[in-house]
């Protein structure tokens, strides 16, 4: 997944009279992150059209983020706005650990064992509590692989290729 | 009410055994399983387990905060399709 833009978080309705919006975080990040952004763009998914606005404050609400952006102070100016992306441009996402990937890095990316043989490519990721799994499309068919440093011990998202290492049993569950 | 902790946690007794054996001789199989109900136990971590939903077998990569849980918290028998498509978002992962 390679696109220009990152999206941080989903604006889902109005809240409160003053302009304010609720919004859906997609983003690891703490809250910090997103009272340094400064401006983001809101981009309409129906339309694709993508407006800049500046993000005057953000602070979070029973686990959601509200923003309030400049020149939206009104409840009906807020709700034009609701359904909205808040994404930024790829090159200003947060600097992570070393260590740690954006998970749509990975996408994209082909799956090969350690004697060579190619699994797939990476087209999804899931997360059912406990640790993250890559779902890999191939020939073979369907695959999911435990993102962990014992079964994916090589990652190397700019050359687009992860190296696994399996378990016996894991390419049969289907 | 909670189980009574004379008994400890329940653990099918063949996903025991079959642990056991891979520590013993020191490797790593996916253990395949239809019992969503078995306490993950610390001799688990590290294996991953084929836990069924009801349709296919989910890999379960078992890590130590995980014990103490159920494997089939970590199996989900319901899709969420979710809100819209998932696009570039800034959720990350360490392996």
């Amino acid at each position: 997944m390679n696109d220009a833009w990152v999206t941080l978080a989903r604006l889902t309705r109005p809240r409160g009279t003053r302009g304010e919006v609720l919004a859906e975080p997609l983003s690891d990040q703490p809250l910090e992150r997103f009272q340094r952004l400064g401006r983001a763009f809101l981009l309409d998914p129906e339309t694709g059209e993508r407006a800049e606005h500046r993000v005057e404050s953000v602070w979070e609400h029973q686990g959601r983020l509200v923003f309030k952006f400049a020149g939206i102070d009104r409840i009906e100016d807020a709700g034009k706005v609701a359904g909205r992306q808040v994404q930024v441009p790829r090159e200003e996402r947060a600097p992570l650990p070393q260590g740690e990937f954006y998970l749509s890095d990975l996408v994209g990316c082909t799956v090969v064992e350690r004697d060579g043989t190619e699994l797939g490519t990476v087209t999804d990721w899931e997360n059912y509590g406990g640790p993250d799994l890559l779902r890999v499309e191939g020939p073979g068919g369907e695959l999911l692989i435990p993102f962990v440093r014992s079964i994916c011990p090589e990652i190397d998202p700019a050359g687009r290729r992860i190296v696994v290492d399996l378990p016996e049993g894991l390419k049969d569950l289907g | 009410m909670g189980r009574s902790l004379k008994k400890g946690p329940f653990v099918e007794d063949y996903l025991l055994d079959r642990v056991g054996e891979m520590n013993a001789r020191n490797e790593k199989k996916v253990v395949r399983t239809w019992s969503r109900r078995s306490t993950i136990v610390p001799q688990f971590v590290g294996h991953t387990f084929g836990v069924h939903n009801g349709k296919k077998f989910i890999p379960v990569y078992v890590t130590e905060n995980m014990v103490g849980h159920k494997l089939g918290e970590f199996s989900p028998t319901r899709t969420f399709r979710g809100h819209a498509a998932k696009s570039a978002t800034e959720k990350s992962g360490k392996p």
